[in-house]
Parts: structure tokens; C-alpha cells; sequence
């Protein structure tokens, strides 16, 4: 059925699925992006149980949810269809995602603010674990045969395109409003956004029809009778399924998560550069790798799927510790300090009394600017005591500009961490439907993709912070984990996984 | 499996309040709980590996 479709209509299935898709990821990033905020208006002050629940919110929500959600839907998307269930997913993450937007603050409700984002949050990461799968498979079963890998990339895109479109509109509100305004309420206007961005897709995947492989098979009478059974009980099946997951997605999720979050996190967090330094460098990577995803899903339809995405993983391997070096060194201060120092200009101290103490804290900043247009700041906090003694605290630098060239230069590091994403992601959608016979394909393939891109790689922060915090760690450290991560799916992927694509997808 | 079980009790023994204690609890128990059946289904495909089962595919 997919040879015959005309070459418009599998473009507007793509349309209509990548669209669905790509908003399911912007509403779930814009959470991510802004749970720092969302933490200070609608958790209590005390960090105790608004550190609790918010762990539960954010931690949970990736984690957990996402396999649960790959469970839940691609069962339902294998008994009653692909077009139903992945129209069900997209509702439920537009309605938790505008209804985050509308939770009044703390102050307001009191402690029904931090219960009602977490539930929202949950049925987030359960709607994303539905979807993917959905609109992978959705696309895969529409695809000419020797074109699966080029049509299925423009579905790859979208999570990338998520995080572009959720940081573009956070950087572009809050430059709008003030950060004083977005902080205050401008953080709503990025989630309330979505309800119409969700609205059209809704509208436009109301005029789908189903899948012409599903449709077949339920004109057969063949649709599955316990795809969870037939997925993960069936050994030549479920063997499928952790090759899938140790050979490829768990390698792929760790690649992409350092690529992208690891990348825009080390760079704010570790390297101190401004907010915005930090935001323009990684959209700016996404702006000029994103075609790579349909240049690499094209490719692979020629020479096949394994050597690509392995590819990926090796060059991660090899390149991530250089590539985050040259990150810390040309943020250091005394690569600033090799520029000429134009002005240095101290703000007054701001005091604040210690709790419970005779004590106050003392803070000043000191703004560097020097000639070639970097700049940073000098927060030094000394402690007061009543005799006035000062006892030198905490000496943190922020807020580093980079220099032109030097700003050009990490878009270009950047821009090869997310050329790596797309050429372990931009294949894999065909790559997993590849794997699964039609019946049971939503499920199968959901879980292993949910499992190593929202288990291995969303901890990719957790674990490179834990590898951290070890004695005689580095801030280098932490790229253990994906290097370690990577190597043990390139090693299982070279060993097992076949370079030969199945052709029809035929059961 | 067994360094995350001791990384999670190092953790959780580094903590000074009540509620840091919880979260340590909370987040060091989703890791465990999450990566418990990951690390069996490992074990599982080395199993499936070491039988051949996957030098039959091709076939």
C-alpha cells in the first residue's frame, strides 16, 4: 500500500505527524527550561517539600513516566490503531501543558500548586512516551520501501526543533517583558502558547486516516490480541527488543542528551557564560545541524542504518573530553585576563542578615568589560561579624561574555555535537520500525527508544553531577558516563546489530 | 547494580537534614528502581548473546 501512496499525500502525513510530534517535545522541554522559575511561584519557600516534590515533578516525570507512557500507548496504538492513539497523546500533553500555565502561584492555593504541576508533569512524560512511537510507525508504514529512512527523518527532527522552538520563545518573551516580568508571569505565556500550537495539529490530524499497514491488518483480522504479550513474551520477539536497546538506543539516547542538554547545561553551569551566550550557542548548533537528520536518514536508505548511527557513538567517544576542554579553557579567567581590561566597575554591597545570627552577609559584584567585547562578573560574599571583622566567603564568577571569535567558535563545537545526534537519531526511526512485525510494532519499538533516550539519557545530568561530586573528579568527569555509555552500544551494535534493511516491512 | 546500591547509601549518609535525607531516598530509589530491570534485561541478552541467539537473525 505505501508503494502506491502519491508522493503529496506522504508528504502531508509527515506534515501532519512531525508537527504533533514537535509539539509534544516543545511542551515538554519549555518545562525542563523553565523549572527553576516555575519552582520559586508555585512551591513553598522552604526548600524542604518544594525540593521533595519538585524532585518528584522532574526527576519522575523523565524517567519513569516516559517507559510507562511507551507501554500504555503503544499497546493501545497496536489494538485500535496508530491515528487515534497518538491523536489521544497529543491532547493530553497540549491540556496538562496549558493547564501548567494557568496553576495559580503558591501564595494563591497553597500547597495544591506543587501537587497539581506534578500530576501535570506525569501525564507529560506519559503523553511523550506514547507519542514518538506513534508518529515513527505512522510515518515508517506510509513510506515507499526503499525511502523508509529519508521519510521517517523529518519525524527525527522534531525533538531537536522542540528545543529550539521552547528556547526561542523563552529567549524571546523574556528579552520582551523583562526578566522581572517573566519571572513574575511572563513564564505562562510559553505554555499557554501551546494550546493554540496543539489546537492546529489536532485539527490537522483529525483528517488523517490510518495507517494503511494497521488498516490491512485489521481488515484481516490479524491485530494483535495482547501486544504486550506478544512483544515481550515471545523470545525471538523480546530478544529483538534488548538488542534494539543495548545495541542502539541507549548509545543514541546518551549521544543526544550530551549533544544537546549536557552541552547548554556545562556551558550556563560550569563554564558560567550569560544566559543568553549560553542559548544562542546551542540555537544556533541546532539552526545549522538540524537538515542533517534527512541528510543522514537519506543516506542510510542506500548504505544501511548500523554503520551511521555507530559512527555517531564512536566519534562522541572520541571527541567529547577535547571538545569540553576547549570549552573550560576558553572560559577561564586567565583567558579573559589575556584581553585589555577597558572598565571594572564595583556595585554598592548589598547586605543580608544571616538568620538566627548576629552575622551579615556582604555582596558585591564587579563588572569586567574588556576591549574585544567579553565581559564577566565578580560576586564576592564576605560574612560581617559584630566586631566587623570580614571573613572572606564564596568568590563566584558569572555572566561571562565570549568574544566574537570565540562565541563563533563554540557555536562550531556545538554545531559537531548535534552533527553526531543526527547520525545516530536521523536513521534509528526506520531502523526500530525495521525491527518489529506490524502487530506489535508501537509497542516494541516504543520502549526500547523510551528507555534509552529518557532512562540513559535523561540522567545524563544526574550522573555526570554524581560523577562529579567523586574525590579527584574533574568537571571533565561527568563525560564518563556517556563515553562509557556510548562504547558499551557500539561494542554490542558492531557485534550484532545487521546492516540489512528490510525492505517491505512485511509480516 | 551494586555500585549504584553503594552510591546510593554514600549519598544518603551525606546528608544533614531530615529532608535532604527524603530526596536522597526518593531519587537514589527511582535510579535503583528503574535500572533493576534494566540491568536483568542485560544480563538476559548476554545470556541470549553467549547462546547464539543473535548469530541466527540473519537466517
Amino acid at each position: 500500500m505505501s508503494e502506491t501512496l502519491p508522493k503529496n499525500n506522504i508528504f502531508k502525513v509527515i506534515g501532519a505527524s512531525s508537527l504533533g510530534t514537535l509539539i509534544e517535545w516543545y511542551d515538554f522541554y519549555i518545562f525542563g527550561s523553565l523549572a527553576v522559575i516555575i519552582g520559586h511561584q508555585l512551591f513553598p519557600e522552604d526548600a524542604g517539600a518544594s525540593a521533595l516534590i519538585n524532585t518528584l515533578a522532574i526527576f519522575a516525570a523523565g524517567f519513569i513516566v516516559r517507559p510507562f507512557g511507551a507501554l500504555v500507548f503503544g499497546r493501545l496504538g497496536d489494538l485500535i490503531g496508530r491515528k487515534y492513539t497518538f491523536l489521544l497523546t497529543l491532547v493530553l500533553m497540549g491540556g496538562s501543558t496549558f493547564l501548567i500555565g494557568l496553576i495559580p502561584s503558591y501564595k494563591t492555593i497553597g500547597y495544591a500548586a506543587p501537587i497539581l504541576v506534578l500530576i501535570l508533569r506525569l501525564v507529560q512524560g506519559l503523553a511523550l512516551g506514547g507519542e514518538y512511537g506513534g508518529a515513527a510507525t505512522y510515518v515508517a508504514e506510509h513510506a515507499p520501501k526503499n525511502r523508509r529512512g529519508f521519510f521517517t527523518s523529518w519525524i527525527q527532527t522534531t525533538a531537536t526543533l522542540g528545543l529550539f522552538l521552547s528556547l526561542g520563545i523563552i529567549v524571546i518573551t523574556k528579552n520582551i517583558l523583562g526578566a522581572e516580568s517573566f519571572a513574575d508571569w511572563g513564564w505562562r505565556v510559553p505554555f499557554l502558547l501551546s494550546i493554540v500550537l496543539v489546537g492546529v495539529s489536532i485539527y490537522i490530524r483529525m483528517k488523517m486516516h490510518e495507517s494503511p499497514m494497521f488498516s490491512k491488518l485489521k481488515s484481516e483480522g490479524k491485530v494483535s490480541k495482547n501486544p504486550l504479550k506478544e512483544s515481550f513474551n515471545n523470545r525471538a520477539n523480546f530478544k529483538m527488543v534488548l538488542l534494539a536497546l543495548f545495541g542502539a538506543t541507549m548509545g543514541q539516547g546518551v549521544i543526544w542528551y550530551t549533544g544537546q542538554f549536557y552541552a547548554q547545561s556545562f556551558l550556563e553551569n560550569t563554564c558560567k557564560l550569560e544566559f543568553n551566550d549560553s542559548r544562542y550557542i546551542l540555537l544556533w548548533g541546532i539552526a545549522f545541524a538540524t537538515p542533517f537528520f534527512v541528510v543522514f536518514g537519506a543516506w542510510s536508505d542506500k548504505v544501511g542504518r548500523k554503520w551511521i548511527m555507530l559512527t555517531g557513538m564512536l566519534l562522541g567517544i572520541i571527541f567529547y573530553r577535547p571538545i569540553y576542554k576547549t570549552f573550560l579553557s576558553d572560559t577561564s579567567e586567565e583567558n579573559f585576563a589575556k584581553n585589555e581590561l577597558v572598565s571594572k566597575i564595583q556595585g554598592s554591597p548589598v547586605f543580608v542578615a544571616v538568620p538566627n545570627s548576629n552575622d551579615t552577609l556582604r555582596t558585591v559584584e564587579t563588572k569586567f568589560s574588556f576591549k574585544d567585547g567579553s565581559g564577566y562578573s565578580k560576586v564576592i560574599t564576605d560574612t560581617v561579624s559584630l566586631s566587623k571583622v570580614f571573613q572572606r566567603g564564596t568568590e563566584v564568577v558569572k555572566n561571562k561574555i565570549l568574544p566574537e571569535p570565540i562565541f563563533w567558535k563554540f557555536v562550531g563545537l556545538v554545531f559537531f555535537q548535534i552533527l553526531l545526534v543526527t547520525m545516530v537519531y536521523g536513521p534509528i526511526a526506520a531502523f526500530l520500525v525495521e525491527l518489529f512485525p506490524t502487530k506489535i510494532r508501537y509497542t516494541s519499538m516504543s520502549l526500547p527508544y523510551h528507555i534509552g533516550n529518557g532512562v540513559f539519557g535523561g540522567l545524563v545530568p544526574f550522573i555526570a553531577t554524581l560523577i562529579a561530586s567523586f574525590e579527584g573528579s574533574t568537571p571533565l568527569s561527568g563525560l564518563w558516563y556517556p563515553i562509557g555509555i556510548a562504547a558499551l552500544s557500539l561494542v554490542i551494535g558492531t557485534i550484532y546489530l545487521s546492516n540489512k534493511r528490510d525492505e517491505t516491512l512485511n509480516d | 547494580m551494586g555500585f549504584l546500591i553503594i552510591q546510593a547509601i554514600n549519598k544518603v549518609g551525606l546528608t544533614h537534614t531530615e529532608i535532604e535525607r527524603t530526596n536522597a531516598i526518593l531519587q537514589w530509589g527511582i535510579i535503583i528502581f528503574i535500572f533493576f530491570p534494566i540491568c536483568l534485561g542485560l544480563m538476559i541478552f548476554g545470556y541470549y548473546a553467549f547462546k547464539g541467539e543473535y548469530e541466527k537473525l540473519e537466517s
